[in-house]
């Protein structure tokens, strides 16, 4: 049950759009209906596909409206079809830059823990990565603020720049702070400035939990 | 505490008792290698140290520990040591009278069992803390004794593009003799050290440790002599800590 509820509720963006992907690496697939596609550089991402990445992997799409979103590896997200046009999350993590031009139409992030209004131009979201984290988003700011509304209670919380948070599962959002993990997360959008690959693990308490010395 | 026994021990009896020693300055050296398969952790560990009156400690751990899941490991090890001193080996010899011997070329054989919690102490700052608290029990063959180790290790983990680069611990460890001695606890460390990650395989530190123990008359002596006691000795020590890993690092 958990798992259909992270496939079919997601991270939700309020957003417009269709787009094309202006840069990838590694196995990037592109989903129309029932056909999948190996991403080509130029290829369009419309209405209702998805782009999904491999191990190792990352894909760039550049929107309509200007915003870009880094689709990191092992994610998979959908462009909407909804005539409100909303952005899937549905696995994994991205990066989204959003310019000035497009921030007319608020952003909005959907999770059954809480909605999350962007105001800023640059964040991150991102599911758990694993078993027991995955249906956990994680989203930091990077530049502008984000208002965190926790749907169990309706308490708004201002995530300003620099600063993270976690929706547990169901449960209420995380008071913002600078957090360990939004430090190592790699911002670059543009291939220009060279390496884009996020190689930052958000969830290092496994990993220090699973360091052996002793 | 130690003090105090230590005077208990001159006041009450005199002659055919241990006497306190006075805290030496020893080094030590742990090596480990660990071979990570899963939620299996092979584990090969060889200590070596210096100890007061010429005693040489040694020892080698062979065995695994398995992950229940990421708060929770559980230990079954082989050891075998040699140089430790027990409460019998203050014995009588018919030229030098008293006195302890040298265990430096005995050997022993061990049976230890582990079960270990870990918490991640995110509120600290710095957030990549954990703290760990070992219970491990150890069986002697060699003369059937039974102790209960109980350590608490403190770790902050410095991350460096989110891998470990150093470590930093401070451990505390007490032993609490199950079947033997009159002491609640006859051995108590604690340790700070700090280790340096090279690479995913290999990882090299120093410690630093204070470390206290007594001994207390066996019944045999006492029947001999009629006396009884318990003496205290301490010792500083200077350690370096070798890791190496192997396997899968994720």
């Amino acid at each position: 049950m958990l798992s259909s509820l992270i496939l079919l509720t997601a991270v939700q963006l309020a957003y417009s759009y269709n787009g094309m992907i202006n840069h990838f690496s590694g196995d990037v697939t592109v989903v129309t209906g029932d056909q999948s596609a190996k991403a080509k550089i130029g290829a369009k991402v419309g209405s209702g596909d998805s782009v999904k990445t491999g191990k190792d992997s990352l894909a760039m799409l550049l929107m309509s409206d200007g915003a870009v979103i880094k689709i990191n590896e092992k994610s998979e997200h959908q462009v909407p079809k909804e005539a409100e046009k909303e952005l899937t999350l549905k696995a994994g993590s991205i990066f989204s830059k959003i310019p000035k031009q497009a921030q007319e139409q608020q952003f909005r992030i959907r999770t059954p823990s809480a909605v999350i209004g962007v105001r800023g131009t640059q964040f991150f979201t991102s599911f758990g990565q694993d078993d027991k984290t995955k249906a956990d988003v994680w989203m930091c700011v990077n530049e502008g603020s984000v208002e965190v509304t926790s749907t169990a209670n309706q308490k708004k919380v201002l995530v300003h720049e620099g600063e993270g948070v976690l929706v547990p599962d169901g449960k209420d959002v995380t008071p913002p702070k600078k957090y360990e993990w939004t430090k190592g997360l790699n911002w670059k959008m543009d291939p220009k400035d060279g390496d884009l690959v996020n190689r930052s693990t958000i969830n290092y308490e496994k990993k220090i939990l699973r360091e052996e010395y002793d | 505490m130690i003090n105090l026994f230590l005077v208990m021990a001159s006041v009450a009896f005199a002659g055919n008792i241990p006497a306190g020693a006075p805290t030496v300055n020893t080094g030590e050296v742990r090596i480990r290698a660990f071979n990570e398969m899963q939620d299996l952790s092979a584990l090969a560990e060889i200590r070596e140290a210096g100890q007061a009156d010429n005693q040489q400690y040694q020892s080698i751990l062979l065995g695994t520990y398995y992950h229940l899941n990421d708060h929770w490991r559980a230990g079954v090890f082989y050891q075998r040591q040699y140089g430790v001193r027990h409460d019998e080996d203050w014995q009588k010899d018919t030229v030098t009278g008293w006195g302890w011997i040298n265990t430096s070329q005995r050997g022993e054989d061990l049976a230890v069992i582990d079960l270990s919690p870990k918490l991640h102490l995110g509120f600290l700052p710095g957030e990549t803390w954990t703290l760990e608290f070992k219970n491990r029990y150890e069986y002697n063959f060699f003369d059937q004794d039974q102790n209960l180790h109980l350590r608490q290790t403190l770790t902050y983990f410095w991350l460096k593009q989110d891998q470990p680069f150093l470590h930093f611990f401070l451990q505390c460890e007490q032993v609490f003799p199950l079947n033997y001695g009159v002491m609640p606890i006859n051995e108590q460390w604690t340790y700070l050290g700090m280790v340096y990650q090279r690479s995913e395989s290999v990882q090299l530190g120093f410690f630093a440790a204070t470390q206290w123990q007594s001994w207390a008359n066996t019944s045999q002596f006492s029947a001999q002599t009629g006396n009884s006691y318990v003496v205290s000795a301490g010792s500083n020590v200077l350690g370096f800590l070798a890791i190496f890993k192997m396997g899968n690092h994720d």
